[in-house]
């Protein structure tokens, strides 16, 4: 068992700033609400550029079908019709994409288009550029490709079987990647375990987010600079420019990117680089600007969607007391198509290997599999929401199998709170939490023992009232150097983000940062932290709308994805603006005769702390530093440029290959959610009727904009756990591609959510905070569970995350017919 | 999907037989159905314009007589498609002599690919017997004879 141990045992030992307070922890309105609330934003289909050309993409019927011909005459025939691109075409004009996987899945060619065969519903095959969106529309049904169809594989177990269609030739099979991990002995946890429990499947579905902005670019090569510029909301763009850059021949200083506003990303818009790939590809070809914006049913057919993944022959081994020692599993995760962003979710997951509890021996034998579905991206929550959930749902299995009380059965197993900062069996460290504190407040927030109460009552009268629990983690910070436990060739290792903190001319503060925020305020949160380190309020400062590669700073991993910002992006204002206000005080010393301890910033002046009368105002500073500089001394006038550039950087190092251990993520946010429900026992229907929703992700910069992230996720996940689910027929053909079909939540289906909090400081970050957001599991496993406690007495498991009506339904009958329950308890 | 009917038709079986197993005269009852072109005696094309939730789409149909014992059975198969979308069927029409009248009963196999297989699932066969409908209303009016159920 991992014992208590000092912060500096794990990481280098770090100051963490004084100066926050003032504006930082308050609930200070968004500065992009005004613009946003008034219809002012700027998304990419508000973008227009002169000459410019729409796209349309031709898109393969056929789950898996052999392209034998494309002919475009008919449609370039078409007045209005500027240019047509085909697989064939991009064939020769790229590279195949840069793979993150080992040989052989290494070995897979993946390119922006189908070239040769279409291995999904949806991929593209073609696309045309016309004068106006809907001509590019019209003159597509022109192009005419023959197809061959090909057998197809849709089950992310059944792909890997020998006799199984192979969607990738240059492979050999379907298998994306194979690891074991393994951490403890859980051999030796079985075979002295008082009780094992086993459980057949667990299956996490397969769904996505639904973000109001689709994807969309306006992309247009320059034929004079050989420039490209890609005005696109993509939220990974550095990323994205890795993959563009080696398959179509340019360097990232051909590249430009910028977006401002992004209406939702949720981390599937990291793999629309294939998209902007062929749209460089077409504007070169057309000698023009052109302009993609997604259709809906193609967002949901083509897009990107969630990870799925099954779970087979989990055996949690258990003491008599109820001490869970670890768990074994196989996992299966489906990527759909191609590998884009993948595998890395095989090794992700790993950041949370034993969940919030102290399991201490766990082996996962983890598949990534490959099958004619759309391909999967980093959806919020990525690969750890999956693993959570299972684990979730086995701690709850366990529970009622073994007679054990639910609650006492995760206060006794959950790691406690002198246990932090915790080390996991592969060597994670959990920076803070105390997660029986928050159980206890969902809890009360859902007025658990009344819950019980009308439980009781309610089991009288004929009715089915279930309470559920759920617990995560939100893991955020990335060790980038955890995508070597995949492949060990791999050239990334830990992370960073940058930023600039200028003192312009006329006194102004800028800020410019490498993120590219999707609605997560990173212009308030970051003028409250510049506005406390430089006294000053935020209104005074400005940080610039969204992400531009020319204007603002970067590093390799710039981007808006994966619970950082608190910690990366604001740890970067913070070291640029900590320069700044060096900088500003020996300028200030200089100019009032005094020493720079006597120095304090306020109200946006330089001033002496004992005589407040005695201030400069930073137009002051800033009009001498660059149209007075001869009042300076020469020394000082070299030595100072108000524009002051930070990298932040996590104190990683790169994890053990072999070992499959290291530090993958600095902080851990956790949520602890609480839900009663009513299950219809005629319909299947589930009402839920309470919501509660426990947060806890450190030292909040603003508390308003946690909370509506909280709400957000908690939405998503609601929305996950009863409407939203792709289905898919055996040829692979899509059954929802359309909010016909594919509900994603609103407002209307959300219940009130009544939320909770508690404060523990990461020791770890610059400001205490950790990154949060992606707390979408918890719904997942708090509405499973709770479904499961409305059954009838132990008599089935909710084995799935998705549980709609039908599938309430019919758990309901298999429950009433005595059907195999897919757990078994062995007990010595 | 399989999707599958029956029904009375107020024209002789010879007479009704004579339009369904005839591409040039097929052609004339499918409804929404323009710029027919035949090619032989089994095989003809047409453009349908069907109008669904996506409003009103092209669609380019090849159909062919795989089967038929005359008077008796037909059975036909198409293939078209619309952008990324594309409809593939067979047709089987059963046809014997109910008093001076036809009973007709058919069974198709369609299948829906693209966004189609989402937007058309649970209208298909609702839809599809219109349309057969249609075709058999046609078909007796050709025949010189009017229909009823």
């Amino acid at each position: 068992m991992s014992t208590p141990r000092s912060e500096t045992t794990f990481y280098p030992a770090i100051e963490q700033s004084e100066r926050l307070g003032n504006w930082s922890g308050k609930n200070v309105p968004r500065k992009e609400d005004k613009r946003l609330l008034k219809g002012q934003g700027a998304f990419v289909d508000d973008l227009w550029m002169h000459r410019q050309g729409h796209v349309h993409f031709v898109r393969s019927p056929y789950a898996h079908a052999r392209i034998t011909a494309i002919d475009v005459a008919r449609c370039e025939a078409v007045p209005g019709v500027y240019a047509t691109l085909t697989g064939e075409e991009v064939g020769e004009l790229q590279q195949p994409y840069f793979q993150m996987a080992p040989e052989p899945a290494g070995a897979m060619k993946d390119y922006c288009m189908a070239v040769g065969k279409a291995r999904y519903m949806g991929e593209p095959v073609a696309a045309v550029l016309a004068e106006s969106a809907e001509l590019a529309r019209d003159a597509a049904e022109l192009i005419e490709v023959s197809y061959e169809p090909l057998p197809v594989v849709v089950d992310g177990i059944a792909t890997i079987e020998p006799d199984a269609p192979v969607l990738h030739e240059e492979i050999g099979s379907n298998v994306g990647w194979h690891g074991t991990y393994d951490y403890g002995d859980i051999d030796w946890a079985i075979e002295n375990a008082d009780h094992v429990v086993r459980i057949d499947r667990l299956h996490f579905h397969r769904f996505s987010s639904t973000p109001l902005e689709t994807s969309g670019a306006l992309v247009n090569w320059d034929p004079g600079t050989g420039v490209v510029e890609f005005r696109t909301n993509n939220q990974m763009p550095m990323f994205a420019a890795m993959f563009i850059g080696p398959a179509i021949g340019l360097g990232i200083d051909h590249m430009q990117f910028s977006s401002q506003d992004i209406g939702g990303g949720f981390g599937i818009k990291i793999t629309s680089y294939t998209y902007l790939t062929a749209l460089a590809l077409l504007s070169r070809k057309a000698g023009r600007p052109v302009k993609w914006s997604e259709s809906r049913w193609e967002h949901l057919a083509a897009s990107a969607h969630g990870n799925e993944r099954t779970f087979l022959d989990i055996e949690v081994p258990v003491m008599n007391d109820g001490t869970i020692l670890g768990f074994k599993v196989r996992a299966f995760d489906d990527a759909g198509a191609y590998l884009r962003y993948e595998p890395l979710g095989a090794v992700i997951w790993a950041q949370v290997v034993p969940g919030n509890y102290r399991f201490k021996h766990v082996r996962v034998d983890y598949t990534e599999s490959l099958t004619n579905k759309c391909p999967v991206g980093p959806n919020r929550g990525y690969s750890r929401l999956q693993h959570l959930w299972m684990i979730e749902r086995l701690v709850d299995i366990v529970a009622n199998e073994l007679g054990f009380d639910r609650v006492a059965l995760r206060k006794l197993n959950y790691v406690q709170p002198e246990e932090f900062p915790y080390e996991t069996p592969n060597g994670c460290i959990y920076d803070s939490g105390d997660y029986p504190a928050m159980l206890d407040r969902a809890l009360e927030l859902i007025d658990y023992e009344g819950a019980l109460a009308r439980q009781r009552a309610s089991a009288r009268s004929g009715r089915r009232i279930g309470i559920g629990i759920g617990s995560t983690l939100d893991s955020g910070t990335n060790n980038f150097g955890q995508s070597r436990i995949i492949n060990s060739a791999l050239p990334f290792s830990g992370n960073g983000e940058a930023a600039i903190v200028r003192l312009d001319l006329y006194g102004e503060v800028t800020v410019t940062i490498g993120t590219s925020p999707q609605g997560q305020g990173h212009e308030t949160t970051a003028a409250q932290v510049t506005a406390d380190i430089l006294g000053m309020s935020p209104d005074q400062v400005h940080v610039a709308a969204g992400y531009n590669k020319a204007a603002n700073t970067y590093v390799g991993f710039s981007g808006t994805y994966a619970s950082q910002f608190a910690v990366t992006g604001l740890g970067a204002v913070m070291g640029a603006a900590e320069k700044l206000r060096g900088e500003i005080i020996k300028v200030g010393a200089c100019m009032l005769g005094s020493e720079e301890s006597d120095i304090e910033l306020a109200d946006g002046f330089v001033r002496l702390a004992a005589n407040p009368e005695a201030a400069i105002p930073f137009i002051g500073i800033a009009a001498t530093v660059f149209a007075n500089v001869a009042e300076l001394p020469g020394e000082l006038a070299d030595s100072v440029t108000l524009n002051c550039r930070y990298v932040y950087r996590p104190p990683f190092e790169v994890p053990d290959h072999e070992t499959k251990t290291g530090k993958l993520t600095l902080t851990y946010a956790s949520q602890v959610h609480a839900a009663v429900v009513e299950v219809d026992d005629e319909t299947g229907q589930v009402t839920i009727l309470d919501y509660a929703a426990v947060d806890e992700c450190g030292r909040k910069v603003n508390p308003m904009i946690v909370e509506g992230q909280v709400h957000g996720a908690t939405g998503h996940g609601v929305g996950a756990a009863l409407y939203e689910s792709f289905e898919y027929d055996a040829d692979g053909q899509l059954l929802n591609s359309t909010f016909a079909d594919y509900h994603a939540a609103t407002s209307l289906d959300v219940p009130h959510i009544r939320t909770g909090d508690i404060e523990c400081p990461s020791p770890f970050t610059p400001n205490g905070a950790k990154g949060m957001g992606e707390g979408g599991g918890a719904p997942l496993s708090t509405i499973a569970s709770a479904i499961e406690d409305a059954l009838p007495d132990g008599a089935h498991i909710v084995f799935d995350t998705h549980n709609n009506s039908e599938r309430v339904y019919e758990l309901l009958r298999s429950a009433a017919a005595a059907g195999p329950r897919g757990v078994e308890v062995i007990s010595r | 999907m399989i999707v599958s009917g029956s029904r009375t038709v107020a024209a002789p079986r010879d007479a009704l037989w004579a339009v369904l197993s005839d591409p040039a005269r097929l052609a004339e009852t499918l409804p929404g159905v323009g710029d027919v072109s035949i090619e032989d005696e089994h095989r003809f094309s047409a453009v349908a314009h069907p109008v669904t939730a996506l409003g009103a789409t092209r669609v380019a149909m090849d159909f062919e007589i795989v089967e038929q014992r005359p008077s008796e059975h037909v059975r036909i198969s198409g293939l078209g498609s619309a952008g990324e979308n594309q409809l593939q069927l067979t047709v089987a029409l059963d046809l014997a002599a109910d008093g001076e009248g036809t009973a007709v009963s058919w069974s198709a196999d369609v299948q829906l690919r693209g966004v189609w297989r989402s937007l058309l699932q649970r209208g298909l066969g609702s839809l599809f017997n219109e349309q057969v409908d249609a075709v058999l209303a046609a078909g007796a009016l050709l025949s010189g004879a009017s229909n009823e159920r």
